[in-house]
């Protein structure tokens, strides 16, 4: 057998947005990477919307920023349209969303990992594992060869065993167009993987030329805009506006009529597909009382004429689709560049993983996107992130990355994998997260940038400019809740002017701004700070006070969690030796391995008197 | 989960002389205070009485006080009690440990944990005493298994236990209260992580109509009914009322078996108030005489009848009292319809009146009200009179939706639950910050939750995905 004579620590399998932030990580910690795709023209690619961000995924996208990560370095130099969402919502469930101009993306990361030292890109298949025993010691391309490794991470999308799927039509594919791998696959089940298969899909791309426009709504990016990227100064790209319309009864009933042809309701698809994320059919049939459903058409770049059909994802084979597209008003003569379709693809149930991503089955060998059942370009660079700090940390003989539910998005997403597992495409949403209130995207780099310098993956001025703004927030806070502000004419004719109760005595100036109808305005009016503070500053002070009794609320369960996190399983530790344990449990114990009694006890079934059983358990064999 | 302050009733139910509530935690000592009024002797009389010690290091630990156990609320005592502080580590397990003996009645041992668990104590879990022990290296740890096998135990019959107190009407109550929590939830989480699927911007007023109407309302019945059975602890109140000198003083004396009002022929002789109590069939009675009701009452009487409202208002049962001797005049049937939403015991009294003399006829305006023939004077019919008073008092009980009554853990959750919505409802109304929002209804929920004894969070995604068309 043939073997390239370089070795590498970390070898990245896919190059879509896990794969790159995976092999970015480890390369910037130092590590030599590979990186292998099957198409060198697809890195980074976005096969489906052309949004980054939007609920919980803004804030991934922040805590990628603020751990070093790149997604939202290339957001802000491809984006052509900015939203922040929820902006009457309450600070925490801020989110911002942007369109890519999808081919610019691709090579704006493509041109930074060929850059990147340490980092070596090549096109090929990965078809085996090299193993020794329990461990990973390389991969065998497509053709045979063989390239040394240390530590892989499979970031493969839907390509394993992907079947794309059109009417009565399927086909083996990655994506549509793209090959698919089926040897990889078959190999990890030998391993002993347990595999699923999951289904997503993806709406027609439509000729912008062949759409009548002025009966869509123009919708258009905001201005200002914020960045995503807390080290973009400034945003200067092109801004394309998207259009909102509606698919009515007479789409309907034709997607009614001709449901037998959908690949979907016609049999032939087993995956599961995401209840959140559903094709037009699933809408159709499952909420059968609404009489219109949204269609967004969205610009898929600034070079392309192709236009993303948000709302009308299906599989109806191609001549339903078009009567489908043309019923819509403004679609009547919209030609179709290319056609909606599903895909079916197999994952591995994240319960087969570690909290670092690594398998418990293959030491060596870690997972990261879709591959674990997650859906969504945000949800896997984040897991890619997370996979290459760990393979490089374990490279470097470093402690493992871990944050918990109450430090990132993240944490509750891999907790939640790693945990509970999951039967649908798994995506990040607010409410996942019990600690929302803290977790906001405009502090992730209050959370996470010191853990980012701490890897190497964030320089040392980043950090020294957080540092300096996290002091100013804190002293800013203190001055105004020392500030006592007077009942004087001026103070009340203010309130008067917002809508505000006058005050009778003096009152310090924090309870005044914690009024709902008052921001840091009257902060600026009555007791300016004597130097002018940076927006984000004043954003944080303006925050905290104002959310204080829920903040603090939260910060206490936190402290309750924490207690549980910190005691520690180990990692030997015989579940099936535990007296007082029912069987099921021992079994369930002994296929999650919780890391720690918190871990476990959000497992399913677990009572809070069998959590007391674990925590005796585990006394009586540590001390 | 091993900060908190647990106490709990450590002598089983049942009817023996003492019973014990053991405090263990960090703050068990600064509750156990904040209830306890020691009573001291000491040579000094300036320091002689209930001279409260400046702070706890005037206790010594294992040294056995004596004092009262009062409610915080209104000062009032609850029982005498024994009173011993074991500092840690020095105790069983090894945390500061506070125990109170009082009398072991139910009702006064669940008193004095209600005013615990008010003054920041928390429930014991099942085994929890032991589970500590153990877990601060007081108890040996060979013994871990045998303390797994109490944890168990203890746990199933609490189970047990709670499926016994949760009756099957208060369950239902709960999950229906619990899903529509779940949904307002769902709406408003949806809405958060779904802003381009549905438009919310007109349901905030349609949202605190159906928290406060349908939710809040529904709890602070099911607080009502708990409050209601509470004469099984704070005493059933029953108020004697009726026309100047009917003979209501003579009753008063003759319920509580002793001279305390003071009684002559005079009309408008009781113008204060008078409160006593006594006991039957188990429940302790709070009765109060009260002054005559008449027309044209002089200024001093005036201040009697108006705290007779007062007492009347708070009252669980009237004993109407009439004079067999004379027929019911205009006076006393309006004053009779006054009373008209309250439960009413018609005493007859002076029904030793020779028998051409009784000319009371009973007013067909009046209904089913229950009779009672009595003579206050010869003590005539008293004990009949007790006996209807206790079975009104538990039909009242047991009469209210099939005996939908809390018991005191469901009911601090209940209170807990309303505080929590109370907030999203304020919320909602002053700038539907939903995030804030949804924090509120998640702690109502969990509330909720501790009643039924279900842990598993809900699945609000579940639900939203089935029932709102969401997604690209």
């Amino acid at each position: 057998m043939a073997v390239y004579s370089k070795k590498y620590d970390v070898i990245v399998v896919g190059a879509g947005h896990a794969g790159c932030e995976a092999a970015l990580a480890a390369a910037r910690m130092g590590c030599r990477v590979m990186l292998m795709a099957i198409d060198l023209d697809k890195i980074a690619a976005m096969p489906c919307s052309p949004s980054i961000g939007g609920m919980a995924k803004g804030q991934l996208v922040r805590e990628i920023d603020a751990l070093g990560g790149e997604m939202a370095k290339i957001t802000d130099k491809t984006a052509i349209a900015y939203r922040k969402l929820n902006t009457k919502k309450g600070p925490a469930v801020h989110s911002s969303r942007t369109q890519n101009d999808k081919i610019r993306y691709h090579i704006a990361m493509k041109s930074i990992i060929e850059k990147t030292e340490n980092l070596d890109v090549k096109q090929g298949r990965v078809d085996r594992l090299m193993m020794e025993e329990k461990k990973v010691i390389g991969i065998l391309d497509h053709t045979g060869y063989g390239f040394q490794a240390d530590t892989v991470v499979l970031a493969t999308g839907t390509f394993l065993s992907g079947l794309v799927h059109i009417g009565s039509r399927s086909f083996k594919a990655g994506r549509a167009g793209e090959f698919a791998s089926y040897d990889l696959p078959a190999h990890l089940k030998e391993l002993g993987f347990n595999l699923g298969r999951l289904k997503t899909g993806t709406p027609p791309r439509l000729h912008k030329d062949s759409i009548d426009f002025s009966k869509f709504v123009r919708q258009d990016s905001d201005d200002p805009i914020e960045p995503f990227s807390f080290s973009t100064k400034k945003i200067i790209t092109t801004r394309l506006p998207s259009y909102i319309g509606h698919a009515k009864t007479n789409t309907i009933r034709i997607v009614q009529d001709n449901l037998k042809y959908s690949s979907l309701y016609g049999g032939r698809i087993s995956g599961k597909s995401a209840r959140y994320c559903p094709s037009f059919e699933d809408k159709v049939v499952k909420f059968p009382d609404r009489d219109r459903h949204q269609i967004i058409l969205e610009p898929e770049g600034l070079d392309t004429d192709e236009i993303y059909a948000s709302g009308l994802g299906n599989s109806l084979p191609m001549e339903i689709q078009l009567d489908v597209v043309r019923s819509i008003e403004g679609l009547g003569e919209a030609e179709i560049i290319r056609p909606a379709y599903a895909i079916e693809y197999d994952f591995v149930n994240p319960i087969q993983l570690q909290p670092t991503l690594e398998t418990k089955l293959i030491s060596g060998l870690y997972m990261a996107g879709q591959i674990n059942g997650t859906s969504g370009y945000e949800e896997a660079a984040a897991q890619g992130l997370w996979a290459g700090i760990n393979a490089a940390s374990r490279i470097q003989g470093r402690p493992a990355f871990l944050l918990d539910r109450s430090q990132a998005y993240m944490g509750v997403m891999v907790d939640d994998l790693v945990t509970l597992g999951t039967n649908e495409p798994y995506r990040m949403f607010t409410s996942r997260a019990e600690y929302r209130l803290v977790l906001r995207e405009d502090n992730a780099d209050l959370r996470l940038t010191a853990a980012g310098h701490e890897l190497g993956l964030i320089d040392s001025d980043t950090l020294k400019d957080v540092v300096e703004r996290k002091k100013q927030i804190g002293q800013e806070i203190n001055r105004i809740q020392r500030t006592v502000i007077k009942p004087v004419e001026k103070v009340n004719q203010y309130l008067q002017d917002h809508n505000s109760n006058p005050i009778d005595n003096g009152v310090h100036l924090d309870q005044l701004l914690k009024r709902s109808e008052l921001d840091y305005d009257i902060v600026t009016t009555f007791a300016p700070n004597d130097e002018k503070l940076n927006t984000r500053v004043v954003r944080q002070v303006e925050i905290d006070i104002k959310y204080d009794g829920y903040i603090k609320k939260q910060l206490k369960e936190i402290e309750k969690f924490i207690t549980l996190e910190t005691k520690k399983i180990p990692k030997g530790f015989d579940f099936n030796a535990v007296h007082g344990l029912s069987n099921e449990l021992k079994e369930k114990l002994s296929a999650i391995r919780p890391v720690s009694l918190g871990q476990a006890s959000r497992m399913v079934g677990i009572t809070p008197a069998a959590l007391s059983v674990l925590m005796i358990a585990l006394k009586a064999r540590g001390a | 989960m091993d900060n908190s302050t647990i106490a709990a009733i450590s002598t089983p139910p049942g009817n023996g002389g003492i019973g014990i509530i053991k405090i263990s935690g960090p703050k068990a000592i600064d509750i156990a205070l904040t209830v306890f009024r020691p009573k001291f002797w000491r040579k000094n009389p300036e320091n002689a009485y209930n001279k409260v010690p400046e702070n706890a290091h005037c206790f010594k630990s294992r040294r056995l006080y004596y004092g009262h156990i009062v409610d915080t609320k209104n000062d009032r005592i609850i029982d005498e009690v024994l009173f011993v502080i074991m500092r840690a580590p020095y105790s069983y397990t090894t945390e500061d440990v506070v125990e109170i003996q009082s009398h072991a009645g139910i009702l006064v041992l669940k008193s004095i944990l209600t005013i615990l668990i008010h003054n920041g104590a928390q429930l014991a879990e099942p085994g929890e005493f032991t589970r500590r022990a153990f877990l601060n290296g007081r108890i040996d740890l060979t013994q871990a298994e045998a303390v797994i096998d109490i944890i168990n135990a203890k746990s199933g019959s609490a189970i047990d236990m709670a499926m016994a107190q949760i009756s099957g009407a208060l369950k239902k109550t709960i999950e229906s209260l619990r899903s529509e929590i779940i949904d307002i939830l769902s709406f408003i989480d949806a809405s958060i992580d779904f802003p381009d699927d549905l438009d919310d911007t007109t349901v905030v007023s349609g949202l605190v109509k159906r928290i406060e109407e349908n939710i809040i309302f529904q709890i602070k019945n099911l607080i009502r009914h708990y409050e209601n059975e509470n004469f099984l602890r704070e005493g059933l109140k029953v108020v004697i009322v009726g026309g100047p000198n009917v003979g209501k003083s003579s009753l008063m004396n003759r319920l509580i078996n002793r001279e305390r009002s003071i009684v002559t022929d005079i009309p408008g002789t009781t113008r204060d108030f008078i409160e006593d109590s006594f006991i039957t069939k188990g429940i302790p009675v709070i009765v109060t005489d009260t002054a005559g009701m008449h027309d044209n009452p002089d200024p001093v009487e005036r201040i009697g009848i108006d705290k007779a409202w007062e007492s009347i208002s708070t009252s669980d049962i009237i004993l109407f009292t009439v004079d067999a001797g004379k027929s019911v005049n205009p006076t006393e049937m309006a004053l009779f319809e006054k009373f008209r939403n309250k439960k009413i015991i018609a005493v007859i009294n002076k029904t030793d009146l020779p028998e051409e003399k009784i000319s009371f006829n009973r007013p067909t305006e009046w209904g089913e009200v229950q009779y009672v023939e009595i003579s206050a004077l010869y003590n005539h019919g008293i004990d009949d009179l007790k006996d209807l008073i206790a079975k009104t008092a538990f039909e009242s009980v047991s009469g209210m939706g099939q005996k939908i009554i809390p018991n005191l853990r469901q009911k601090n959750a209940l209170e807990k639950a309303i505080a929590s919505l109370t907030a999203a409802v304020a919320g909602l109304r002053q700038a539907s910050l939903f995030e804030l929002v949804s924090i509120d209804l998640k702690s109502a929920l969990a509330s909720l939750s501790e009643i039924v004894g279900d842990t598993v969070k809900p699945d609000i995604l579940d639900n939203i995905f089935n029932r709102f068309c969401i997604g690209k």
